[in-house]
């Protein structure tokens, strides 16, 4: 089952063509240069469209953004997923 | 000259910001229409690039024309700091493609030909003269064309300051705060063959420079003045920066500026002996006179600065276009999504101005010297620290051990975990070999 965790890997591999099997949860996005200045706001714009939630301005921050864990977590407190189907 | 009555964007300046914004959203299909003062190729100085404004050429799909114009190509810098050697090379941070010593007449005109290219509408010599702003709901730019006495106006959803050092928004509202501690005065010249210091130590003469890549050549003078040895391709760019006081003591000609400026070129150590063989191109010197500012507002209703139009500090780091390109950058991604849902716009600006405006403090932080840190800004610079990659954070260590500009920054320069973050990638040396 494909949850919000998986939908941002398979985001942030394609995107930034890293290594699918590589990729753990809490791996460092920001500080191995994964997800780099221009990065961040793809995956902003790419969050808010996906799982139709709103990312303000005082939410980027290096906390929020350092891993698919951290990633996940800031998705999932903005309210319910059940609106997201799964995707292949 | 049919300049359209209305428009989606106007993008004022034709520098690097300016090219880089209207270029990404005329490539997302939006109308953009761009205004510069000048014709291009013009000359500006600003002339070291480091490895990081790659990205922003990728972006906009005009690295091979970079890329193959030919421009110097940089290994790192050499910086000679109250006598004291040091060097580093970009290699060892893993860019992947190198730092550059740009003609900005032929680099930014490259990119305002491909900005054309890219289907912006580009008008040069005409100025941005005025903005009415309303709110953000009737926006409009006043030009006129160079020499005439009528002007045109076009209507917009958003402008985009490019326009430099003139901050044409900035000086209109008043939103600008000078640092009045930090005037100074740029003098500079070029010089025929020129010997350069490469990142092996040694001095080679100018015919090796693009066999053995040159360092940029940095040195201090005086309190906190510094001095820029930059080797191009037909001559080197060599330029002091000092205290707008200490050149009040020259009398006010620019020929005695001159003859000051070639005084202090053959008395500065190294510096004399890498020009021991050189000519000077007469005709050649320049005068600005500068100082630091930062934006109190970098994004309001109609309008967002970018690059210079926003904030300008020391060019000591060779930051700025970089600055430049990707505040144009996040402009253009910030306008993109307004304009996808207008009633985000306010919250797309908040993110505009946090992010463009903690990687700027980090940048104040890095070259003003005495930079106080407390409170706000400090938290800015760490934050903005904290999310480079640990190569990057190594790099911004390595450089601001590198003078005594960034005593303070170096105590900033922190990992998520709050330890020191430091780096062996640089070298001291006992001299150079020539």
């Amino acid at each position: 089952m494909n949850n919000v965790q998986d939908q941002i890997k398979n985001y942030i591999v394609t995107q930034f063509a890293y290594d699918q099997n590589a990729l753990q949860p809490d791996d460092d996005l920001l500080n191995q240069g994964i997800v780099d200045s221009i990065g961040i706001l793809q995956l902003v714009t790419y969050l808010e469209e996906t799982f139709s939630i709103q990312i303000k301005d005082e939410e980027i921050t290096p906390e929020n953004f350092r891993s698919l864990s951290t990633l996940n977590n800031l998705v999932m407190q903005k309210g319910p997923v059940n609106r997201f189907e799964s995707r292949r | 000259m049919n300049i359209p009555k209305r428009c989606d964007v106007v993008v004022i300046g034709g520098g690097p910001a300016g090219s880089t914004v209207g270029t990404l959203l005329s490539q997302s299909g939006y109308e953009v229409v761009l205004f510069d003062k000048t014709r291009h190729p013009r000359y500006t100085v600003g002339e070291s690039l480091i490895p990081h404004f790659w990205k922003y050429c990728e972006a906009i799909n005009v690295a091979d024309k970079i890329a193959a114009d030919g421009f110097i190509e940089k290994s790192g810098g050499t910086v000679i700091w109250n006598g004291v050697i040091r060097q580093m090379q970009f290699k060892d941070f893993g860019y992947p493609r190198p730092a550059l010593h740009v003609e900005r007449d032929r680099f930014d005109w490259i990119l305002l030909e491909h900005a054309r290219e890219s289907g912006v509408r580009v008008f040069e010599e005409v100025a941005a003269v005025h903005v009415n702003l309303d709110h953000g709901e009737k926006v409009s730019v006043v030009c006129r064309p160079n020499g005439e006495k009528t002007s045109d106006e076009i209507a917009c959803r958003f402008i985009v300051d490019a326009s430099g050092q003139h901050a044409v928004i900035a000086r209109q509202l008043g939103i600008r705060a000078i640092d009045d501690g930090f005037r100074f005065m740029s003098i500079w010249g070029y010089f025929n063959n020129s010997k350069y210091i490469a990142a092996d130590g040694r001095a080679y003469p100018f015919e090796k420079r693009r066999q053995i890549p040159p360092t940029t050549f940095v040195t201090n003078v005086d309190d906190w003045g510094w001095l820029w040895h930059i080797p191009q391709r037909e001559s080197t760019s060599v330029g002091l920066v000092l205290p707008q006081q200490q050149m009040k003591a020259i009398k006010g000609s620019d020929e005695a500026l001159e003859a000051y400026f070639l005084r202090r070129c053959s008395e500065i150590p190294y510096l004399n002996r890498l020009l021991e063989d050189a000519e000077y191109c007469t005709e050649s010197f320049h005068v600005i006179r500068d100082y630091s500012y930062r934006p109190t507002q970098l994004a309001g209703p109609g309008f967002f600065l970018t690059g210079d139009a926003a904030a300008f500090t020391d060019p000591i780091f060779s930051i700025g276009v970089v600055l430049a390109m990707y505040s144009a950058y996040l402009s253009a991604w910030a306008i993109d999504r307004s304009f996808k849902q207008l009633r985000r716009t306010a919250d797309n600006q908040a993110i505009f101005a946090r992010q463009f405006m903690t990687r700027l403090e980090a940048s104040r932080a890095l070259a003003l010297p005495r930079y106080g840190y407390g409170g706000d800004e400090g938290e800015m610079v760490k934050n903005s620290i904290q999310f480079e990659t640990s190569l990057e954070q190594e790099l911004m260590y390595v450089v601001s051990t590198l003078t005594t500009r960034s005593d303070n920054f170096v105590e900033m320069c922190r990992n998520k975990e709050g330890g020191m973050i430091t780096s062996s990638k640089y070298r001291k040396l006992e001299e150079i070999v020539f």
